[in-house]
């Protein structure tokens, strides 16, 4: 061709990629690159309705008056490739037609749509604007892998933390039983050796040294205290349903998350927050195990149970409508880092396991493939003032065991329930000198059987003086159990590892290893004395053995 | 520079060196996270330290690593988030540089503080380009090399680039280049 249009037509390409020169019947002449890479199919001499779609005049109208006209805009969309729409001019000269066209992609995605730069025009504004969308949201993409990866790490070293915790934790406790002997074993000598000065100065010197060491175990014990919300009462559904916005939030608009909130008035004795983050694990498992659309239900039902030895509990539930899990998964579901998904860090589970327990509760899942999964969440409910037995009529039997200067005037019965051998016979030595009589378990077993035989004999026990942690269990389960058997049993537990804080809610009296033997005998006497449970925490700054 | 590059120089060391090496180059200069969010814009001075401590782990000059991470540099940005800016930017090699000013464009949009180069061909033959690279940056030549030897090879082609000629704040590139036999 030569220079129509006053231009060479090579030059054409550059401003004008997607152009298109046509002879009176619309047939088309020329093209630009652009066209051919969109309608790989077009040939020389093909119509331009053999490719293209007229959208505006419709039907393509009248080519020369379009060209006379000036101003004249036509639109066109290009059939193999529906997301182009052209947009310009007609110039005629002599017979041929000139379609100056730009493209405009239908959509502002087009930079993940196969287009390039050069289907537009140099200096064509919409590259800037896509190129600001696809950089928008490149940068949204890295944000979410980065906050992404910042709750993966927190998780990590949240679970970390606890670990360390835990270890610290137990590290205290052990160290505390043995100071514990220690300690008691003084107390007995100091008393055994009288007036002797220089005895009664080694006792004191040994004493002091436990005393140092005890401070060590108290700053493991610091570091190992969870500073997280410490536990407090807490009305369970009032809980979950002030939070059921926050976990629709979560679970977005394709998945719905409904309440079935069965336990009105229950309460429970957990660190709000750390339930929280519980049922948030629970409720994105469910949503990542969702594909599409589908319903969450959060449930609370009271159980019926009444024979329960662990007492009263109530049952949370989230159930899902997801892909469900098989029993491989099921059984390796709580193991820390085990995961099923792409992302996961594998803690959500084993963290929601350890709330469980940490509450002297259970967490289990039920779960078919393609039925959905359920996750339980069992809690012990909290009683009201004082553990059961407090609301049993006062008919003074406490009192009758107490004489003058909370001295036992009749042999108060203890039982005590203590793992560590040496500590056990301490405690027996100790208890049975200052006039109680005494019956020793060394487990949790031992001391059930322990219980029965003193059922059986109608000698209930007065106090019960157990570990908190014991080989076959926890020391709480057994005062439950114990207060079921004799409702006016009191209870004191000790422990290494740090504070119970179940303890003040149960109405247990509680004190910290290393013991001090008058501590710990103030302790049972108030507990006699008084007739009430008392709730003690006993740090207390008087060390001194004597 | 921005800390993309960080996170680009990260991965190449774990990918050669694996992770361990990069705590350890991590230990030694004292960075951590907060040195790699990649649409924040750091001290030169750091990028430096970083690519200077991977060249020693590499056994390398600091203009070797520079020209072997400007070649890593391409595939990193094809992989990730950046992917479709990439595609968008060129099919070809030679379109895909005298786009790349445009696509720098909309980078110094989203971030102004980030100082970016220019690139313009200015001469183009079948298998040769002339291609202009300006600069504040001073030292760089090498990893522009890299980046068109990374380019050559997202391309499919085969092909040598050499440092044309260099003056005050330019440095001219010719890239020459030929199908890949083996595609």
């Amino acid at each position: 061709m030569d220079r129509p249009f006053l231009i060479g037509l090579d030059a054409l390409d550059q401003p004008y990629p997607g152009h298109l020169i046509v002879d009176k019947d619309q047939r088309i002449l020329r093209h630009g690159p652009l066209i051919a890479r969109l309608c790989p199919t077009l040939r020389i001499g093909d119509a331009i309705h053999d490719h293209f779609t007229w959208l505006s005049p419709p039907h393509g109208g009248n080519l020369p008056q379009l060209a006379s006209q000036p101003g004249s805009v036509v639109q066109l969309r290009c059939d193999s490739s529906t997301s182009a729409i052209f947009t310009g001019c007609v110039v005629a000269d002599g017979d041929r037609y000139l379609l100056a066209l730009q493209v405009a992609p239908a959509s502002l995605s087009a930079v993940e749509m196969d287009w390039r730069i050069s289907d537009f025009a140099p200096g064509d504004p919409q590259v800037d604007l896509l190129l600001l969308v696809a950089m928008q949201k490149a940068m949204l993409q890295e944000a979410n892998e980065l906050a992404e990866k910042l709750a993966d790490e927190r998780q990590k070293a949240e679970a970390l933390r606890d670990r360390l915790a835990r270890l610290s934790s137990y590290l205290a406790h052990d160290f505390n039983n043995h100071l514990s002997i220690l300690r008691l074993k003084v107390g007995r000598i100091n008393w055994a050796v009288g007036d002797n000065p220089r005895a009664r100065r080694v006792t004191q010197i040994v004493a002091e040294t436990i005393d140092r060491a005890s401070e060590v175990a108290r700053s493991w014990i610091a570091l190992s205290r969870d500073d997280r919300e410490p536990a407090q009462i807490v009305r369970l559904d009032e809980l979950i349903n002030e939070h059921m916005p926050y976990f629709r939030a979560l679970a977005g608009k394709r998945i719905a998350v409904e309440a079935d909130l069965g336990a009105t008035g229950v309460l429970v004795f957990v660190a709000p927050s750390r339930l929280v983050n519980c049922l948030t694990n629970l409720v994105i498992n469910a949503c990542d195990a969702t594909e599409s659309t589908g319903t969450i239900a959060i449930s609370t039902r009271l159980g019926d149970d009444t024979a329960d030895p662990a007492g009263p509990q109530v049952c949370i539930s989230v159930q899902d409508t997801g892909s469900g899990m098989t029993d491989e998964q099921l059984s390796r579901a709580f193991n820390p880092y085990f995961t099923t998904k792409m992302k996961g860090s594998g803690i959500g589970l084993a963290s929601v396991r350890e709330f469980a327990v940490d509450a002297d509760g259970q967490a289990w899942l039920e779960s078919r493939p393609g039925a959905g999964t359920t996750a339980f969440l069992r809690l012990p409910v909290a009683g009201t003032a004082g553990a059961a037995g407090q609301d049993q009529p006062d008919d003074g039997s406490h009192r009758q065991v107490v004489g003058i200067n909370g001295q036992p005037a009749q042999r108060a019965r203890v039982l005590i329930v203590e793992d560590e051998q040496y500590a056990l016979e301490a405690l027996a030595e100790l208890l049975a000198a200052e006039g109680f009589e005494v019956s020793l378990a060394g487990s949790l077993a031992e001391a059930r059987a322990n219980l029965q035989s003193l059922a059986e004999a109608g000698a209930a026990p007065d106090i019960l003086l157990s570990d908190l942690l014991l080989p076959d269990g926890r020391g709480s389960t057994l005062a439950r159990e114990a207060q079921e058997m004799f409702p006016a049993l009191h209870v004191v537990m000790m422990s290494g590892k740090g504070f119970a804080d179940n303890c003040s809610a149960n109405g247990w009296a509680w004190i910290a290893k290393p013991i001090d033997s008058r501590i710990l005998t103030t302790t049972l006497y108030e507990a006699l004395a008084s007739g009430v449970h008392p709730s003690v925490v006993a740090e207390r700054a008087s060390p001194s053995v004597g | 520079m921005y800390g993309m590059i960080h996170n680009g120089m990260r991965e190449m060391v774990i990918d050669r060196l694996g992770e361990d090496e990069w705590r350890v180059i991590e230990g030694m200069i004292n960075i951590g996270p907060p040195e790699m969010i990649g649409m924040t814009v750091y001290d030169d001075a750091l990028t430096f330290c970083i690519l200077g401590t991977i060249a020693g782990r590499l056994g390398q000059s600091v203009p070797e690593c520079l020209r072997g991470f400007g070649r890593y540099w391409v595939s990193y940005a094809e992989r990730g988030s950046f992917r479709s800016i990439m595609q968008f930017t060129g099919s070809t090699i030679e379109s895909f540089i005298g786009n790349l000013d445009r696509m720098h464009r909309a980078v110094a949009a989203a971030m102004p503080q980030a100082s970016l180069p220019s690139f313009r061909v200015i001469e183009a033959q079948p298998g040769r380009l002339l291609v202009q690279y300006q600069s504040k940056r001073s030292g760089l030549e090498p990893f522009v090399c890299g980046l068109f030897e990374g380019l050559l090879a997202r391309f499919e082609l085969e092909g040598e680039v050499r440092l044309y000629t260099s003056g005050e704040g330019y440095a001219e590139f010719e890239i020459r280049h030929r199908a890949d036999r083996s595609t």
